[in-house]
C-alpha cells in the first residue's frame, strides 16, 4: 500500500544547523493501524508530512498504491486524509460549510456530499453543533469535526499525527473510538502519538523513529505491555530518570 | 476536481470568509465608502473654524499715508466693514464671479470689465492703520536702508556668472538693518512694510523717480500670499505713475496700455475642474486598489497560515496552484470593490454636498459634474487599472506569504506602498503626459493613461492599449511567479525552511546560491550608491568621475555580496568560461547586432515620441569626455567608457541579479526582470527601450553560456563602437529613419534569437 524508499529529508535549523529530520528510512506499510513513536524532533511528523505531500523528499521516494508523491502529488493527496496537532478549521465557516469546503476538494458533490456529511456528523456526534461556526466551538468539539473532515471523503489511508494532543480525557477517548471505528480491512492508519495507552489500544504495528532512523519495527507486544512497553520506548531513545529506571527494572 | 473548478470553490469559500471578517470588511468597504463624506465633514468643520480666524489676516502697510500707492492697497486690503461679519467668501462664489466677469469683459469694453471687478480678487489682506508715533519709528528705521538701485540686466548677468559675487552673504551691517526692522515690523504685526521715496533728477525735476522699499517677513506664515497681493498692487502703481507721466507730456494715457486682454473659459466648469483633479484620481485609485488588495492578501495567506487552516488545506487534493488562483480572484474582486466604492462614494458625497448647497453650492456641483464620468471613460479607468491591480494583488499575496507572521507581513505593506507611491506621483506633476515609453514603465504607464483620458476629449486608445500590453506582461509574469509559491516548502513551514527574509539568517553558513530577493537588496545598494556616489568623485578628474562610481558602487557591492554570503562566484555571479569555445565567436557576432538593435530602437522611439530634449548635463559630460581624450585618447576613453561599464554593470545585472532572479523567477521572469532593471539604471526614460532590448538578449546569452564573460564582451563591443564612432566622426548622423530604424531593430533582434537558440541544439 505505502512504501518509503532509502527517504531523506533534511532542514536548516538556527540553533542545530542542518537537521536530518528522516535519514534514510525504508518502509513498508500495508492496511492496519500503524503507531509512529519517538522523541520530539526524532522526525515523526516530518516522515508524516512527506508522506502527505506536504514536503517534497530531498531523495529516496514515496510510492502510495503505485503513484510517486513526487509526480502525482495531487493523486497522492485524493487518497488521504491528513490531520495533525497544527490543523485547525477555519474560524469563520460552520462545520457544515468546513466540510463542504473539504469534500468540494474530493470531488464530492450535493446528494453525496450531502450524504457524507450526513455520515460523519452522526458517526463523530457533531450534529448538534454543526451548523455553529468553528470559532464557537470548544476544543474538544473542535476536534471532532476536524476528525470528521480528515474522514469525509472515506480515503483509504489516515495520516493523523499527534490528534489528542490538547484534549482532555473524554475527547482522547472519543478520538481513540473514533480511530478504532474507522479501522477497516482496506484502510491504513498511520497515527504519531506520545500515548503508550493509545498505542496498545490501537495498533498493530509500532514502528520507532529516532534521530530520523528506525529504531524498531514490530508488533508492541515484542516490547512489552503497559508500562514495561513505555520504559522499553524510553530506553531505546536513549531516556534517563524514573522511566530509565523503571526499563532497567522492567528488563 | 478540476483546475475551474478547485479555483470557483476556493473563490467561493475565501470570498464568504472576507465577507464575515469585520477587519477586511472595514479595511475594503467601510472605509472607500466612508473616507469622503467624513473628509468633507471635517473641511466643512475646519472652514467653519478658520472662518472666525479673519482677524489673523496678515498686515500690510504703507509709511506714506494718503498717496496714491497707499489708496492702492487699502483698495486692493479686506474693508474694515467685512471684518467678523461677512468672512471670507467661499471660493465657489468668487470662482463664479470672476467666469462671469470674464465672460462680459468678452462682450463689454475692458473698462467696463474693471468697473465690475470685485473690490479684490487676489490673495486676503488688511490694511495696517498706523498710528503717526509708530509712523515715525518705522520711517526711521527705514531711513537706515539705502535707496533701491535701478535695476540694470548687464550688471544682474555678470553677478549670475561670478560664483564669488554670488555666494557672498550680506554684510554684518545689512544684517544687522534688517534685524532691527523685523522686529519693529513683528512688533506692530506687519507682514510687509511699504516705503515710496523720490529720487530727484539732476537736469529735470519732471523725471524724479520714485524708489520704492518693500520689507516683507518671508518668515511669515502667509508670505506666499502677501507676495501675490502685491505684485498686482506695485504693477498698477507703476502703470498709474507711467501714465500720470504721459498726461503730463500731454500724451494719452492709453499709451501704457497697448493691450487689452479677455480670457473667455469656454469648457464647461465641471469639465475644467474634472482636467485639474485628473492628476489626483488616478492616485487615489492606486492607493484604493494596493490597500483594498493587501488586507484580503494578509488575511488569505498569512492569516490562514496563522489559524493552522493552510495545512490542511494544501493537503487536500486540489493542485496548488488553481488554489493560489482562486486566492488571487478573491483578493482582485476585494481590490476591484474597494476602487469602485471608493469614486462611487466620492460622487455621492459631491452630489449631495452639492444639493444641500450647504458647502460651497456651485463650486461643489461643478466638482460632482467633474467627477460624473461617461460610461467610456469609466470603462477605460477599468481597463487601464486591472492589469495593476492584478500585479498589485499578486505581489501583496507574495509578500505575505514570504513573511512568517500576520504582524510580520504588515511590516512589508510600508515599503510595498512605497515601491507603489512613488511612481504613482508622477500623474501629480503638472503637465505629465503618456508617452510610448513611459507607457511600458510599469504603474507610470496605465496611471497616465488613466489620467490622460480623464484630460482629454478623446479617449487616447493608443497609450491605453500600450500600457495595458505592458502592465499585462508584467501581471503574468508576476502572477506566473506567485503562482508557484504554494509549491514552496518555505511557505508552507517558514519556520522549518525560512523563506524571505529569514534566509538571510542563514547568510555565511554556505547555502548553494543567493536568492532574487537577496539580488534585488544587492542592486538596491548598488543604485543608492551609484546615485549618491557621483559628486564624491567629481574633485579627483574626469576619469575618476565615470570609472569610480562604476568600481565602488556598481561592481562592488556583487563583490561583497559574494564574500560576505560565502558564495561560489559560480553560482552567484556566473563567473566562470562559458560552456564552449564557439560561444566567444557568437558573442563577437552579437557585438554588431546589439549596435543594430540599439540604434535601430533609438531611431524607431526618436520618429514615434520625437527627439529627446536637450540633455542639462550635456556640456558637463562633453566636458569629461574631451579631459579623458585629451588625457589618454580614444584607447583611454574605450577603457573608460566601454571596458569598465562593460564588467562593473555586467557583474551587477547579468552576474548577481539575473543568477538570484533565475532561482527565484526562473530563467524568462530572471532574464526580463534583470533586463528591466538593467535599463532603469541608466536612469534615462529615452535610453530605456533601447537598453532593455539589449539587456533581454545579454541576459539570454548568459542563460545559454552559462557565464557572465561573453555578456561582458557585448557589452564592451557595443560601447566601445559607439564611443568609437562619436570620436572618429562626431559629425556622423547615427539616426535613422522609422522604416530603417524598425528594420535595423527588428533583424538585430531575430539575428538574436537565431544565434542563441542555436546554442540550444545538442552537442554544441
Amino acid at each position: 500500500m505505502l512504501t518509503c524508499e532509502t527517504l531523506r529529508k533534511s532542514f536548516y535549523d538556527p540553533g542545530r544547523g542542518e537537521v536530518r529530520a528522516v535519514d534514510g528510512i525504508n518502509l513498508h506499510l500495508d492496511a492496519g493501524v500503524v503507531a509512529l513513536v519517538g522523541a520530539n524532533g526524532a522526525g515523526k511528523s516530518t516522515l508524516l508530512r512527506l508522506i502527505a505531500t506536504l514536503l517534497m523528499p530531498d531523495s529516496g521516494s514515496v510510492v502510495l498504491d503505485g503513484i510517486d508523491t513526487r509526480s502525482n502529488p495531487a493523486g497522492v493527496r485524493q487518497r488521504l486524509g491528513y490531520l495533525s496537532t497544527t490543523t485547525r478549521l477555519y474560524p469563520r465557516l460552520t462545520g457544515r460549510e468546513m466540510l463542504a469546503y473539504a469534500g468540494g476538494f474530493y470531488g464530492l458533490r450535493d446528494a453525496a456530499l450531502a450524504e457524507r456529511i450526513e455520515h460523519v456528523s452522526t458517526s463523530f456526534g457533531i450534529a448538534d453543533f454543526i451548523d455553529q461556526r468553528c470559532d464557537a466551538l470548544s476544543t474538544g468539539q473542535g476536534q471532532r469535526v476536524n476528525l470528521a473532515r480528515t474522514m469525509l471523503a472515506d480515503p483509504p489511508v489516515l495520516i493523523l499525527d499527534e490528534p489528542t494532543t490538547g484534549l482532555d480525557l473524554v475527547a482522547a477517548k472519543m478520538v481513540v473510538d473514533a480511530v478504532q471505528a474507522a479501522r477497516r480491512a482496506d484502510r491504513l492508519i498511520i497515527i504519531a502519538t506520545h500515548v503508550m495507552a493509545e498505542v496498545e489500544a490501537m495498533a498493530d504495528r509500532l514502528i520507532l523513529i529516532d534521530k530520523g532512523q528506525i529504531d524498531f519495527d514490530g508488533a508492541p507486544s515484542e516490547l512489552g505491555a503497559g508500562l514495561a512497553l513505555a520504559a522499553a520506548i524510553h530506553q531505546r531513545i536513549g531516556g534517563t530518570g524514573t522511566l530509565g529506571t523503571t526499563a532497567e527494572a522492567a528488563s | 476536481m478540476r483546475g475551474l473548478d478547485t479555483i470557483l470553490h476556493v473563490f467561493r469559500k475565501d470570498g464568504l470568509e472576507l465577507l464575515r471578517d469585520r477587519r477586511t470588511l472595514f479595511v475594503n468597504v467601510g472605509l472607500p465608502v466612508l473616507m469622503y463624506p467624513v473628509l468633507a465633514l471635517f473641511a466643512i468643520q475646519v472652514m467653519q473654524l478658520t472662518k472666525t480666524k479673519d482677524a489673523d489676516l496678515p498686515r500690510i502697510a504703507v509709511l506714506d499715508e494718503g498717496s496714491m500707492l497707499s489708496d492702492l492697497v487699502r483698495q486692493a486690503a479686506v474693508p474694515p466693514e467685512e471684518d467678523e461679519e461677512t468672512g471670507a467668501a467661499p471660493v465657489g462664489d468668487e470662482a463664479t464671479a470672476e467666469e462671469a466677469s470674464a465672460e462680459d469683459s468678452a462682450e463689454d469694453s475692458a473698462e467696463d470689465s474693471e468697473a465690475t471687478k470685485p473690490a479684490q480678487q487676489g490673495p486676503r489682506f488688511r490694511y495696517a492703520e498706523l498710528e503717526p508715533d509708530v509712523r515715525a519709528q518705522l520711517a526711521s528705521i527705514l531711513s537706515a536702508f539705502p535707496d533701491p538701485k535701478r535695476p540694470d540686466p548687464e550688471a544682474e548677468t555678470k553677478a549670475k556668472k561670478d560664483k564669488d559675487a554670488k555666494n557672498k552673504g550680506p554684510s554684518p551691517e545689512q544684517l544687522e538693518r534688517r534685524a532691527t526692522a523685523l522686529e519693529a515690523m513683528r512688533e506692530h504685526e506687519l507682514a510687509a512694510l511699504i516705503a515710496v521715496r523720490t529720487i530727484a533728477h539732476e537736469a529735470d525735476s519732471e523725471l524724479s523717480e520714485q524708489a520704492l522699499l518693500v520689507l516683507i517677513d518671508d518668515a511669515h506664515r502667509f508670505q506666499v500670499q502677501v507676495h501675490q497681493a502685491l505684485r498686482p498692487i506695485l504693477n498698477d502703481y507703476e502703470t498709474e505713475l507711467i501714465a500720470q507721466r504721459l498726461t503730463q507730456y500731454q500724451l494719452p494715457s492709453d499709451l501704457v496700455r497697448p493691450l487689452r486682454t479677455a480670457e473667455v473659459p469656454v469648457a464647461t466648469a465641471s469639465e475644467a475642474l474634472r482636467s485639474k483633479v485628473a492628476g489626483v484620481i488616478p492616485l487615489l485609485l492606486v492607493l484604493m486598489a494596493l490597500s483594498g488588495a493587501f488586507y484580503p492578501a494578509l488575511d488569505l495567506i498569512a492569516g490562514e497560515r496563522e489559524r493552522g487552516t493552510l495545512e490542511s488545506l494544501l493537503a487536500w487534493p486540489g493542485n496548488r496552484r488553481d488554489i493560489f488562483l482562486g486566492k488571487l480572484l478573491v483578493v482582485n474582486a476585494a481590490a476591484v470593490i474597494s476602487v469602485l466604492l471608493n469614486l462611487a462614494s466620492l460622487g455621492l458625497t459631491m452630489l449631495i454636498l452639492g444639493s444641500q448647497g450647504g458647502f460651497g453650492g456651485e463650486a461643489v456641483n461643478n466638482l460632482a459634474g467633474g467627477l460624473s464620468l461617461g460610461a467610456g471613460v469609466l470603462a477605460m479607468c477599468f481597463v487601464a487599472l486591472l492589469p495593476l491591480v492584478v500585479t498589485l494583488s499578486a505581489v501583496s499575496l507574495a509578500i505575505a506569504g514570504l513573511a512568517a507572521s500576520f504582524k510580520e507581513a504588515q511590516n512589508y505593506l510600508s515599503p510595498l506602498f512605497i515601491a507603489v507611491m512613488v511612481p504613482a506621483f508622477v500623474t501629480m506633476i503638472p503637465g505629465s503626459a503618456p508617452n510610448a515609453v513611459l507607457d511600458l514603465v510599469p504603474v507610470v504607464g496605465p496611471l497616465l493613461a488613466l489620467k490622460e483620458s480623464l484630460q482629454s476629449p478623446t479617449l487616447p486608445w493608443g497609450h491605453v492599449g500600450l500600457a495595458v500590453a505592458a502592465s499585462g506582461v508584467l501581471a503574468a509574469v508576476v502572477v506566473s511567479w506567485s503562482v508557484r509559491l504554494l509549491d514552496s516548502e518555505g511557505f508552507l513551514y517558514p519556520g522549518l525552511v525560512r523563506a524571505g527574509w529569514g534566509r538571510f539568517r542563514k547568510w555565511g553558513q554556505g547555502p548553494s546560491a543567493p536568492s532574487g530577493l537577496e539580488a534585488l537588496a544587492v542592486f538596491a545598494v548598488a543604485l543608492a550608491g551609484f546615485l549618491y556616489l557621483g559628486p564624491v568623485f567629481q574633485p579627483f578628474g574626469a576619469i575618476a568621475q565615470v570609472v569610480g562610481p562604476l568600481v565602488v558602487a556598481i561592481a562592488l557591492p556583487s563583490v561583497v555580496h559574494v564574500i560576505l554570503g560565502a558564495y561560489k562566484p559560480a553560482t552567484a555571479l556566473s563567473w566562470r568560461p562559458p560552456a564552449a569555445h564557439a560561444d566567444w565567436a557568437r558573442a563577437v557576432l552579437l557585438v554588431p547586432i546589439g549596435v543594430g538593435i540599439s540604434l535601430g530602437l533609438m531611431s524607431l522611439q526618436t520618429a514615434l515620441v520625437g527627439a529627446p530634449p536637450a540633455n542639462s548635463n550635456a556640456g558637463q559630460v562633453e566636458e569629461i569626455m574631451n579631459t579623458i581624450l585629451a588625457t589618454g585618447g580614444l584607447p583611454l576613453a574605450i577603457v573608460c567608457m566601454a571596458l569598465a561599464p562593460g564588467i562593473c554593470e555586467e557583474l551587477l545585472c547579468r552576474g548577481t541579479l539575473l543568477a538570484g532572479l533565475r532561482r527565484s523567477l526562473g530563467d524568462l521572469g530572471g532574464v526580463l526582470v534583470s533586463a528591466f532593471l538593467f535599463a532603469s539604471l541608466h536612469g534615462s526614460p529615452y535610453r530605456f527601450v533601447p537598453q532593455l532590448a539589449l539587456g533581454v538578449v545579454m541576459g539570454a546569452l548568459v542563460v545559454r553560456c552559462r557565464s557572465v564573460w561573453p555578456a561582458m564582451l557585448v557589452h564592451f563591443g557595443h560601447n566601445a563602437v559607439v564611443v568609437s564612432v562619436s570620436v572618429l566622426a562626431p559629425e556622423q548622423q547615427l539616426e535613422f529613419g522609422p522604416g530603417l530604424g524598425a528594420a535595423l531593430a527588428g533583424g538585430g533582434l531575430a539575428c538574436s534569437w537565431l544565434l542563441l537558440r542555436s546554442w540550444n541544439r545538442p552537442n554544441q
